[in-house]
């Protein structure tokens, strides 16, 4: 074999090659815009039938939809309508699942071996947010797949009962998720008695439940938050602060002015803040006198709680600018700034 | 009978031939790991709920660091495109970094900056910050004015004034995803050992903008940019990925990470001293939570998306090559301690070894062995079936494993949908490996020349922005409120800086 035929044959077999992989990468792309085009069609089936509300027809769509691809599409589908359908038609969906032949083959994949199935299982069950799953998702939070315990929170989450709050706090209590996750799953309306029934269990469960009552924002909880405020735990008493902020109403401004003087500066910076998000006029003098804090985030937090408490905050920042203490006036000279230019944009 | 010369050329090939096969291999296993890794993610997907991290009052704030030299033509449009981010709480902090055109101008003329004060939260040595600045109209962007000091000391002052847990370092000429930081943060909030994130980057070129923002992928239609569009795919989806399933990534890109702000301050920050700062801190943080026997997940996910401008000339492209490879070897000098010791787990054992080899004096083997074989070949000390079988195995593994990868991109992510996308990939999978691969060997092996001369410098990289800028504030340089330098007491050194001692709780407060 000369060099030239060499190469003519290395050339040849090379485009040969070439031309079999580029086929391959057609086919697969047309494959996959096929399997799209499916699955545009199959959503859009699921969410008129869900629409409709008919247990018999939900149950039949949760029995044919056999396969993972027609699963997940289920699931996306009854995701998408969430937010759009009354609670009503959601019983409905439930009540169609639970009728199903599938609910069965579900609560038995969540004991599979292979954590996605264990997850996809959860995640189907989970979605249209009844009751009927809890006990057979509870114990997936403690599953060693992190898909799995996210999906079992997010499902208990929104079965919304009792017993799942319970379910919740305990995963809190035992660690084993990030707290994070439990905490925005549980800080809703529903789960606030549950929530205060638990309190005062240990300082750092005690430190995410106020954070789960804040995000309720659900006025039953400014009490056992004020309570809160008074503990023996830093970070609990800051969680309180930050959530009594959240919760609102004028009930939590006289706790969070009594905790601008607290002796520790991260509890003081967050009740400024605090009162500064929920436009508690009447705390513009302590916020004034907060100017001149020996902690600088506390001089920052109640110089810009005054600029958002409107006219009589800004007021006090106009009087803090002749602060004979220089960085209370210079925090104040700052805000105000930032005030006159959002004036003129506004104006 | 063979003098000492064709001995030498025969040995040495033999010796090629076993490095090919033994780098073939590796790829090899990366790939299939990278490929099940990718399998894995796309089943989990649907039940992943990135939207809940998004939207969370619970999620994980971040702070998104933005050295700037010299971006004035694309600072507000990036700024733009990442305030767009689909994230519930994020600053963005923007550190000019002594800019000699008028980026600072930019920025106050787009956000009408406000000169503030603001308490740094940690300490890293840096050049002096001359002011920092809010804007009233955008409360998540802060900008940092300070004296050149390059990007590591840039993003080192932006860490001090970061005031979030976790610090996302962006290059100013790059826009990510807007679902990118939400994808990234799930990472850190599934599991908590989590110290660093590393997302893929890829080619923006001949994509579609309207006002800054990105509306439609597509591929270039210059040569060089859509060969490095392969490049970028090979190296994150074919290697990364493989790398941090084995929990040894080295590198994650300067471009876009995530990193957890807390960690990084112990570690120091970013190194100043070396242009490769962002692998060198990466191999860092790996070395110092091996030390403290902390646990150290740092990984890769390849679906946040960062996009990024790539060289379209020879001459920028050659530059940007050259400071990679200076900072690999940096590193690699820097840390060759941890090489082969136990301690260091698999890193020590097994990805710094293969970056040695394969990394870092891969090219000069490379270089050396294709001039040794065309010199053996021709003077018949090979034989000619075996140099056609042997370059025809290596031609066809490359186009392999580059299709691999367009595969991998098809199956996962679809971000080229067109047809015309696909053939120029298709195409360029076959010169990539045909002249491209060679060329950026030569760069990469003269890259120990210009490290030997202790060349610190970045080189001058030409970007043509991301379109025209949205409209933004009108100019009013007279009548902006600008504040008297404050001489605040912390800022001043009079007064404990209390807030250095701030909890680094996950919810600290929200200041």
């Amino acid at each position: 074999m000369d060099v030239v035929e060499g190469l003519s044959v290395l050339v040849g077999s090379s485009l040969v090659l070439w031309l079999a992989l580029l086929g391959l990468a057609v086919l697969r792309k047309l494959r996959r815009d096929r399997r799209e085009s499916r699955s545009v069609a199959r959503r859009a089936h699921y969410a008129a039938v869900l629409a409709g509300g008919d247990a018999g027809v939900i149950a039949d769509v949760f029995s044919a939809a056999g396969d993972t691809e027609a699963r997940t599409d289920l699931a996306v589908s009854i995701d998408l309508l969430h937010d759009v359908l009354p609670a009503a038609k959601f019983e409905a969906i439930g009540r169609g699942m639970e009728a199903s032949s599938a609910t069965r083959k579900l609560i038995a994949d969540l004991g599979a071996r292979r954590a996605i199935t264990r997850a996809r299982a959860a995640f189907l069950l989970s979605r249209p947010g009844t009751a009927g799953g809890v006990e057979e998702i509870a114990p997936l939070l403690a599953d060693p797949d992190p898909d799995v315990r996210l999906v079992a929170c997010s499902g208990l989450g929104r079965a919304a009962t009792p017993r799942a709050a319970e379910a919740l706090i305990d995963g809190l209590a035992a660690g084993i998720l990030p707290p994070e996750r439990i905490i925005e799953r549980l800080g809703a309306p529903w789960a606030v008695e549950t929530i205060v029934s638990r309190l005062n269990e240990s300082p750092a469960l005690d430190a995410s439940l106020a954070r789960a009552l804040g995000l309720s924002r659900d006025p039953r909880a400014a009490v056992p938050l004020t309570a809160l405020l008074e503990s023996d735990s830093i970070e609990v008493e800051i969680s309180a602060a930050r959530s009594l902020g959240r919760v609102g109403g004028q009930t939590c401004v006289p706790a969070l002015l009594a905790a601008l003087s607290s002796e520790v500066w991260a509890v003081r910076a967050q009740a400024a803040k605090s009162l500064g998000g929920l436009g508690a006029v009447v705390a513009v003098d302590a916020l004034e006198r907060c100017l001149s804090d020996q902690a600088w985030w506390v001089r920052a937090n109640a110089a810009r709680a005054l600029r958002e408490l409107g006219e009589p905050g800004i007021e006090a920042l106009q009087r803090a600018v002749e602060h004979e203490d220089r960085y209370a006036a210079d925090r104040a000279r700052e805000q105000l700034a930032l005030h006159a230019v959002i004036a003129e944009v506004a104006a | 009978m063979m003098g000492p010369f064709e001995d030498f050329l025969h040995g040495f090939n033999v010796f090629m031939l076993a490095y090919v096969l033994l780098l073939q291999g590796i790829y090899t296993v990366l790939a299939i790991s990278g490929w099940r890794a990718i399998e894995d993610y796309v089943r989990r997907r649907p039940v992943r709920d990135y939207r809940s991290v998004s939207e969370s009052e619970m999620s994980i704030p971040v702070s998104i660091l933005v050295p700037a030299y010299n971006e004035e033509p694309s600072i507000v449009a990036s700024l733009r495109s990442l305030l767009e981010s689909q994230f519930i709480e994020f600053e963005i902090v923007v550190i000019n970094d002594g800019s000699k055109d008028g980026t600072l101008a930019a920025l106050k003329d787009a956000f009408r900056l406000v000169e503030v004060g603001r308490v740094p939260r940690s300490n890293l040595p840096t050049q002096r910050v001359r002011a920092v600045y809010a804007s009233p109209l955008e409360p998540r962007i802060v900008v940092i004015d300070k004296l050149n000091g390059g990007k590591a000391d840039a993003l080192n002052a932006g860490i001090n004034h970061a005031n979030f847990p976790l610090f996302c370092a962006i290059d100013g000429d790059s826009m990510l995803d807007a679902g990118a930081l939400s994808r990234l943060v799930w990472e850190f909030q599934a599991e908590p050992e989590t110290v660093a994130v590393g997302g893929i980057v890829r080619v923006v070129n001949g994509s579609e903008f309207e006002g800054g923002r990105l509306t439609k992928v597509r591929t270039p239609g210059n040569l060089l940019a859509n060969l490095q569009i392969i490049e970028y795919l090979r190296a994150f989806l074919g290697g990364r990925v493989g790398w941090s399933k084995s929990g040894m990534l080295m590198i994650i890109s300067g471009a876009f990470g995530l990193f957890r702000r807390d960690v990084c301050v112990e570690v120091g920050g970013y190194d100043p001293t070396t242009v490769g700062e962002d692998a060198e801190l990466v191999l860092r943080l790996h070395r110092h939570q091996r030390e403290q026997r902390k646990p150290c997940r740092i990984t890769f996910f390849p679906d946040p998306i960062c996009w990024t401008e790539c060289p379209e000339d020879l001459g920028t492209l050659v530059r940007q090559r050259d400071r990679w490879q200076r900072g690999l070897i940096e590193m690699m000098v820097r840390h060759r301690d941890m090489l082969f010791r136990r301690r260091f787990g698999r890193i020590g054992s097994l990805a710094m070894p293969y970056f040695l080899v394969f990394e870092l004096l891969g090219p000069t083997i490379e270089c050396l062995g294709y001039t040794l074989f065309v010199i053996a070949v021709a003077l018949g000390v090979i034989p000619l079936q075996f140099a056609l079988a042997f370059l025809a195995i290596a031609l066809t593994y490359g186009l392999v494993l580059s299709f691999l990868v367009i595969l991998m991109e098809e199956r996962a992510f679809r971000r080229y949908p067109g047809w015309a996308d696909l053939m120029r990939l298709a195409i360029c999978a076959v010169i990539e490996n045909i002249g491209y691969r060679q060329l950026l060997a030569l760069v990469r092996m003269r890259a120990w020349y210009t490290y030997a001369r202790g060349n610190q410098h970045w080189g001058e990289m030409t970007r043509k922005g991301f379109g025209p800028l949205l409209p933004g504030g009108t100019v009013d340089a007279a009548g902006h409120p600008v504040l008297d330098p404050t001489a605040d007491p912390v800022l001043a050194g009079e007064a404990p800086v209390e807030a250095l001692g701030a909890p680094e709780i996950l919810d600290a407060p929200r200041i």
